[in-house]
């Protein structure tokens, strides 16, 4: 099996509007052709319950667009980028302003 | 008791955010008077959330219907013929009324969604007899235009609907939180109506994330019943392989687009052994498979089959074998093919949001695509008369949260259903409005459903919510798949009530705080979705026969003389309790005895649609 172990850093926020931010850094095994959604999802299953992501109201399959975060500085869709081929992978949320928590980013929202 | 956050008073509250949400909210606001509030809420984004958004997505109507909408429809296609075709495809467990309701208001239905479609830019390809094609992006874009040509509907985004209140015997609201910021929002309203869309217990998913079973959960809990929980509905084609794409449809829909383009080299459908699956089929199941809206589950049988005996892939699945193929014919075929899909997909290779390069390489170069079915629409939903009322007053559901349009079976399209449903229970609920002094929850009732909601929150020790998901999936990949027997399903049984004694009481919550908690959020989920799966694998425990997609090894045949009947579950004390309707078909008189398979019952169906001649088999 072609697995590989990575450093994956992700941006973390809490809930708070003017939470705290640090980095979370683990050592991640990976396999080819994964996407940055599958790993976000094997950390959150396997590593860490709490990282938050968007997850609700998902599609998968790039049509809903919501999933965007930042890749080693290039921004796509979680479900639609590779993992970079090699070397470590730092993700963090887009949008501006601050993110929700974690990777969650702020949203403009239909509120009645 | 726990704070509430947020009031929003409504008169008719649809709870969701797909198509059949915006028909049911576009209808009630048709329909009710002028002062009347209707509001939506849902889930995800109008447009970008709901299972329509990944369609393939086939729209229909009567052909009739269609020529006098200039379009070429075929005028035998009659919507006599079209209802015939959906009684004897379900296997005679339809209500007949909800599938009356379905050919005779969806062609308008379907028309209007066209038209917003193209409006806002899409387009829509017709075809013979009378169907529509186009794109899952194109309907979402669509039912977004339609809610907005109706700014008058409030619309509230990203807030999970999790229970029902009820005041007086009847529904007067629910409670939700606001995902992003963790309020809790309770709405009162005079009716609601549920378009949260099916259940969807497997691992394998094509489906979007939202088919948790909200809406037949919360109307189970509210004291409604649900039914035909045992039918789900598998879709062939979907890739296994490579990881990226694990979960697309798009090699299914690329070797049914295959067979309409002429000369495309047809690829073989192989085990893990190389053996090929149609030549184990008669030759008018494989008519049936390939011609007829019954592909999805004669091929699902037969693969599965192979799968069971052990005979399928690595990872569990069968093969699109493109070896010893003409690649030169294969490299224009795929080219006519990214000509269509570029009517709606700019890029080259694109299908919905991906990029398949790498699998059309494969073909070319006469790989092979490892694909599996997966469930694609759960039959089953919350018992509902062709107005859409449920058995609880004040709450309608529609779309793929209700059922009893399609029986055992659904061959025609989800799309219509979506719309029609939708539509029938948004003027039923502005029509039927209770007018006077708003009715307050139960304190009960409220307590209830607040204590549902935040709880979880509240324990930080305990199994963790995703290692219950794997459980719940692995019991329903064992024993509550395409092809069951007793021992599979009284396992999946079992699996579930320790998963529902055990486990769920004991759901821990590590993520601090409400705002964007997707544990939070999940647990509430995956409860709903143990409800649905107990109904499921205990409604297909008791049916001891073969009917539509549920289909049992250890009794193959259609048992019309003992199982002509629909199985429902209500809520008593926290207990799921059994009991059965029998299906109105009325017009129709069910053969009885019982010396058919499915796959014999599937030819059979052939030879009286004319697809098969008398003498097939």
């Amino acid at each position: 099996m072609d697995e590989d172990i990575r450093t994956v850093e992700i941006y973390r926020k809490g809930p708070e509007p003017d939470g705290d931010s640090w980095i979370s850094t683990w050592e991640v095994r990976v396999t080819p052709g994964m996407s940055v959604m599958d790993l976000l999802d094997d950390i959150a299953g396997t590593i860490d319950p709490t990282l938050a992501y968007y997850t609700h109201s998902r599609c998968d399959r790039g049509v809903c667009a919501r999933c965007a975060v930042r890749v080693n500085g290039e921004t796509g869709l979680a479900c639609q980028m590779p993992i970079p081929p090699d070397g470590d992978i730092r993700i963090e949320p887009v949008g501006r302003g601050p993110a929700i928590r974690d990777l969650v980013a702020p949203v403009k929202k239909a509120t009645g | 008791m726990t704070h509430i956050d947020r009031t929003v008073e409504t008169d008719i509250l649809v709870v969701g955010g797909a198509g059949a949400a915006v028909s049911a909210a576009v209808s009630a606001r048709r329909h009710a008077d002028t002062q009347d509030r209707v509001t939506l809420v849902g889930r995800g984004k109008v447009g970008a959330s709901g299972n329509a958004i990944l369609a393939a997505a086939g729209i229909s109507l009567d052909g009739p219907g269609a020529i006098e909408a200039g379009y070429d429809g075929d005028p035998s296609f009659t919507r006599e013929v079209w209802y015939d075709q959906i009684i004897r495809d379900g296997f005679y467990l339809s209500d007949g009324r909800i599938a009356q309701r379905y050919v005779e208001e969806g062609p308008e239905w379907v028309l209007e969604m066209v038209r917003w479609g193209t409006d806002a830019g899409q387009y829509f390809h017709f075809h013979p007899p009378a169907n529509f094609f186009t794109s899952g992006k194109a309907v979402g874009t669509a039912l977004k235009r339609g809610l907005s040509e109706h700014p008058e509907i409030d619309v509230l985004e990203d807030v999970a609907v999790t229970d029902l209140l009820i005041g007086e015997g009847r529904c007067v609201g629910a409670v939700g939180v606001d995902i992003y910021t963790g309020e809790i929002i309770s709405f009162s309203a005079r009716s609601v109506i549920l378009c949260t869309g099916g259940f969807q217990p497997y691992s394998f998913r094509c489906t979007v994330s939202d088919m948790t079973g909200d809406g037949p959960a919360m109307a189970l809990r509210a004291g409604a019943r649900v039914a035909d929980m045992e039918f789900m509905l598998f879709l062939p084609g979907v890739a296994i392989t490579p990881r990226i794409h694990r979960g697309s449809v798009f090699p299914g829909l690329a070797t049914v687009l295959a067979r309409r383009i002429p000369g495309f080299p047809q690829p073989r459908i192989t085990n893990g052994n190389g053996e090929d699956i149609l030549e184990k089929m008669s030759e008018g199941a494989r008519i049936m498979a390939s011609e007829t809206g019954w592909f999805k589950l004669l091929h699902t049988y037969y693969w599965y089959r192979e799968i069971l005996e052990n005979r399928g892939t690595e990872n569990g699945g069968i093969c699109y074998s493109f070896a010893g193929l003409d690649r030169d014919a294969l490299a224009n075929g795929f080219g006519a093919m990214d000509g269509l899909m570029r009517v709606w997909y700019r890029d080259q290779w694109r299908y919905q949001g991906e990029d398949f390069t790498d699998l059309i390489e494969t073909a070319i170069s006469g790989g092979s695509w490892e694909v599996g079915s997966s469930c694609e629409y759960s039959i089953g939903g919350v018992v509902v008369d062709e107005d859409g009322r449920t058995d609880l007053p004040g709450l309608f559901a529609a779309g793929e949260a209700a059922t009893g349009c399609f029986g055992a079976h659904r061959t025609y399209r989800a799309l219509v259903e979506m719309l029609t449903t939708g539509a029938s229970a948004g003027r039923e609920a502005a029509r039927s409005i209770q007018r006077g002094a708003r009715i307050a929850p139960d304190g009960e009732s409220l307590s209830r459903c607040l204590d549902r909601l935040v709880s979880p929150l509240e324990r930080k020790k305990g199994e963790d919510v995703r290692e219950i998901r794997d459980r719940l999936e692995e019991a329903a990949d064992a024993g509550f798949g395409p092809l069951r027997d007793e021992a599979g399903l009284s396992g999946c049984v079992d699996r579930i009530a320790d998963i529902r004694r055990q486990g769920i009481p004991s759901v821990s919550v590590k993520t601090e705080g409400r705002p964007y908690n997707p544990e939070w959020l999940e647990v509430l989920s995956v409860e709903n979705l143990v409800l649905c799966l107990e109904a499921g694998s205990r409604a297909a425990l008791f049916r001891r026969e073969s009917r539509g997609t549920h289909i049992r090894l250890d009794y193959p045949n259609v048992d019309h003389d003992q199982f002509l009947s629909r199985t429902t579950f209500r809520m008593e004390d926290d207990r799921l309790v059994q009991g059965s309707i029998s299906p109105d078909v009325s017009g129709f008189n069910p053969p009885g005895g019982d010396g058919m398979d499915v796959v014999g019952y599937a030819v059979e169906c052939g030879k009286r649609m004319g697809t098969l001649d008398d003498n097939s088999e």
